[in-house]
């Protein structure tokens, strides 16, 4: 991880981000960035970062946008959300958007270092509720071609998850390695953004928008 | 013979112009006596023989010896051979009257007669021997051949059956025969033609009618039994039209005077309709009255068959006269009560009933011999004119009565519009009130619940920071704030969660927090009841609670172990926590446990909660919560998309 953003608009929050980046990933250079507008110009001027740490709430919008805008342009960089909600409610529409994964801000930061640690490294987190979204919007539908559908390993891990199993009772479970869980469940998260925005698409399709 | 007349009116088949015919039938009948006293025997060509030579000869051909002395005809034999019963010839002797087609025309001749031109049969009315075919109404035309006749003297014998005024009914079925009339047959067919008319389709027609308006007010008055005067207005009707047939039913089975007594028998149950008709219609049943009524129905027909056959008349005369008289007495009724209470009803039925009392009147008059009128079925002639002006008042009736019940349903229907509008809009306030009641119950919970939970921690954080400056004990609580403030959020936008997906929310972070924390965690969880839902207040405190006592267990218990129990049944909840740690002073209250707050809950949720320390060491915390029905209630199960 080299170069790192910050979108996060409390400078207290901002200071406790940049303390557990700096302990995870001693060589990056951290930009910070307080209102989404400037975050979003970046984007366009600058070289994508490795990894993204995006607030949800923001001055002037939502860092959805900002997940978004870096999936297109900057397909390669790691977007984290930020969030002092940690319920499917609020992430959902982030994962959807290309995140993957989530952070608590009030964490304590050697938590989230652990959390950081793990999701550079591909271990992504993944709550119960999380996963029973994800279950019900992979849910095989009549008459609707998934475009991108769950294998069955990927939805047994889902479906293990969802009933309160750790990654590695669900890797015991399925007689896998811990790694392969998390393998399974980064590709989730690729899949939910992949097929998220080919919804978008048919949608606005169908709406006549494009 | 009998050349039939067929039902012929004016040439024009009847049948065929109903309407015509009887318009000219009620026009008619207002010129009823005008017509009847129009003799068409003025014309020169037509003889008229009201004298003839009579003879008792029993043969059936005709006799030698007739009377010197001749009869005046009409011969009523009521009037002039009391009591005579059986066969009576009749002679008259007459010259060819030199015509085209004579004929020889009896105008009225009882019960039936044949007859005979110099000694050679040319007709006969039907049977003459018992039953004896009943011809009393029916005027007879015979045609007369020219081979029979002579230039001069031609004897033209009558033999006429019939019975003596004792044993019949009515004097018009009482034996005798009317003036003759011999000439050419255009002449005599229209008089034979008009007497047939007024005698026998008049008879016809009333008969049809009263059937077909019985039929009508049958229907009606079964649809509508609550009012019985439709019904016996049919019966009445009915009743009528069979009263009819003894005026044109010629050929019956049975001897004239059984006919007679089953005839006589007809008119009980007609009286008994007729008066339960304006008792009914008068809204006056009586029930002495129906009750004799109904013996009378039984008891005249039995009289009559006793008084037959020599007292037969006599016995029909008393009966008819206290026909009439009920029948008055029950008009008097009717028209007391119609009077103080249904005034137009009075002047309808009230007119019409005395027309036809009237008309009783007349007939008995004519049957006592008292009045000297034509041997018409007089009283079915006013048939057409009461029966349908009750007919029509009873329609009348009916309609208002439909009108005014629909009336009443309209009304009814608009009401019930009105009550369903209010009752909607009670009903909407109510909920308006009751969603109001809920929700400031809600916001009431909410507030007690900030200000309990995080108001206490923000305090304890002002407090910790001014004069403790505890700055790891400020972040914990902070953290614990935000904790409470996710959960609060969660219990005010959650719907019913299923207790499956908590249970397994709980698993997946006491896990994970039990095992950062290097504590081995068992986690002992039933199935739960598929379809469970847990409300999100009893969510939002029981993972509180657990989250608390978790927390203790990692910080203050020291504890290596740790075992988690849930029993979740339809009724109730139970949680088990407990650790292999130092266990707890319950005496000591010490800060920073939360066991207030954990207290708190469990008696928010009306649980028990059982804090102990058992014999092999540890910390075990028991709640025990019930899951109400009404907890679970209101709320459909959260989407799953």
């Amino acid at each position: 991880m080299n170069r790192v953003w910050i979108l996060e608009d409390l400078p207290e929050s901002q200071a406790w981000l940049s303390k557990a980046l700096q302990a995870v990933f001693p060589a990056a250079a951290l930009t910070h960035f307080v209102c989404l507008a400037d975050a979003l110009a970046a984007v366009s001027t600058q070289p994508g970062p490795d990894l993204a740490l995006v607030d949800l709430s923001l001055p002037d919008g939502s860092g959805i946008d900002l997940i978004e805008s870096l999936n297109r342009h900057s397909p390669q960089t790691l977007c984290v959300v930020t969030s002092i909600y940690d319920d499917d409610l609020h992430l959902m529409p982030a994962l959807r958007a290309g995140a993957q994964g989530y952070l608590l801000k009030d964490q304590s930061w050697e938590q989230i270092a652990e959390l950081l640690r793990g999701i550079a490294e591909g271990r992504p987190p993944l709550s119960p509720a999380i996963a029973r979204r994800l279950l019900a919007h992979f849910r095989p539908q009549p008459q609707q071609h998934m475009i991108a559908p769950l294998t069955e390993r990927e939805t047994e891990v889902l479906s293990l998850i969802a009933k309160g199993m750790t990654m590695a009772e669900a890797a015991r479970l399925l007689n896998i390695s811990p790694n392969t869980v998390a393998g399974y469940i980064k590709e989730i998260y690729r899949k939910l953004n992949v097929s998220s925005r080919a919804e978008a698409a048919l949608t606005a399709r169908n709406l006549g928008l494009i | 013979m009998l050349s039939p007349p067929a039902f012929r009116v004016g040439g024009i088949p009847w049948i065929a112009y109903p309407c015509r015919t009887m318009l000219r039938l009620l026009i008619s009948l207002l010129f009823l006596c005008c017509i009847q006293r129009t003799p068409a025997a003025e014309t020169p060509a037509v003889l008229i023989f009201d004298q003839a030579r009579t003879s008792l000869d029993r043969s059936l051909t005709p006799p030698e010896h007739f009377s010197a002395a001749t009869t005046t005809l009409p011969h009523d034999w009521a009037d002039a051979v009391p009591g005579f019963n059986g066969q009576r010839w009749y002679r008259i002797v007459f010259d060819d009257p030199g015509v085209e087609l004579p004929a020889v025309y009896i105008e009225r001749v009882c019960s039936n007669a044949e007859v005979w031109i110099n000694g050679s049969l040319i007709g006969r009315g039907g049977r003459m021997t018992e039953p004896i075919t009943h011809n009393c109404y029916y005027p007879q035309l015979f045609n007369i051949p020219h081979s029979v006749l002579k230039p001069q003297g031609n004897r033209l014998d009558i033999r006429v059956v019939g019975y003596p005024l004792a044993q019949v009914s009515a004097r018009q079925r009482a034996g005798g025969l009317s003036p003759l009339q011999i000439g050419p047959e255009a002449e005599l067919r229209p008089l034979h033609d008009t007497r047939y008319f007024w005698n026998i389709t008049v008879i016809q027609i009333i008969g049809a009618s009263m059937v077909l308006f019985g039929g009508l007010m049958l229907a009606l008055g079964w649809g509508r039994r609550q009012e019985p005067h439709f019904l016996y207005f049919a019966a009445l009707q009915l009743g009528f039209s069979l009263i009819g047939l003894r005026v044109y039913l010629q050929h019956l089975p049975l001897p004239g005077l059984s006919i007679e007594v089953l005839y006589g028998a007809i008119f009980p149950p007609v009286v008994l309709a007729a008066i339960q008709f304006l008792l009914h219609y008068a809204r006056r049943p009586l029930r002495w009255v129906t009750v004799l009524l109904c013996a009378q129905c039984v008891v005249i027909p039995l009289a009559l068959v006793w008084a037959a056959p020599d007292h037969l008349l006599l016995l029909a005369s008393v009966a008819y006269t206290l026909f009439a008289a009920e029948f008055v007495a029950a008009l008097l009724y009717f028209a007391w009560h119609t009077w103080r209470e249904m005034r137009p009803d009075f002047w309808l039925i009230g007119g019409a009933e005395l027309l036809a009392v009237a008309l009783a009147m007349t007939e008995i008059a004519i049957q006592n011999n008292w009045l000297l009128l034509p041997k018409t079925p007089l009283i079915l002639f006013a048939v057409p004119v009461v029966f349908p002006a009750i007919a029509i008042r009873l329609v009348q009736r009916f309609s208002a009565t439909l009108r005014r019940a629909e009336q009443i349903n309209l009304e009814l229907e608009r009401r019930v519009a009105e009550k369903s509008v209010e009752i909607e809009r009670n009903y909407a306030q109510l909920s308006a009130l009751r969603a109001n009641q809920a929700a400031l119950e809600e916001r009431q919970r909410i507030a007690s619940d900030l200000h309990d939970d995080l108001g206490a921690k923000l305090v304890t954080m002002t407090q910790a920071s001014l004069y403790a400056n505890d700055i790891e004990r400020i972040a914990t609580l902070a953290r614990q704030a935000l904790d409470d403030m996710r959960l609060s959020v969660r219990g005010l936008t959650g719907a019913p969660t299923p207790a499956s997906e908590v249970l397994a929310d709980w698993r997946a972070e006491t896990l994970e927090r039990l095992t950062l924390a290097g504590v081995t965690a068992d986690w002992l969880v039933n199935d739960p009841p598929s379809e469970l839902l847990l409300p999100a207040r009893t969510y939002v405190q029981l993972t509180r609670v657990l989250r608390e006592t978790i927390s203790n267990v990692i910080r203050h218990s020291g504890a290596s172990d740790c075992r988690v129990e849930i029993q979740v049944s339809r009724s109730e909840l139970q949680l088990c926590i407990q650790d292999n740690g130092c266990g707890l002073d319950l005496k000591k209250k010490t800060h920073g446990h939360g066991l207030p707050g954990i207290e708190r809950r469990a008696r928010v949720l009306d649980g028990t909660l059982n804090i102990d320390t058992p014999e092999q060491g540890g910390t075990r915390v028991k709640l025990r919560v019930p899951l109400t029905p009404a907890a679970s209630e209101n709320l459909s199960p959260p989407e799953s998309t």
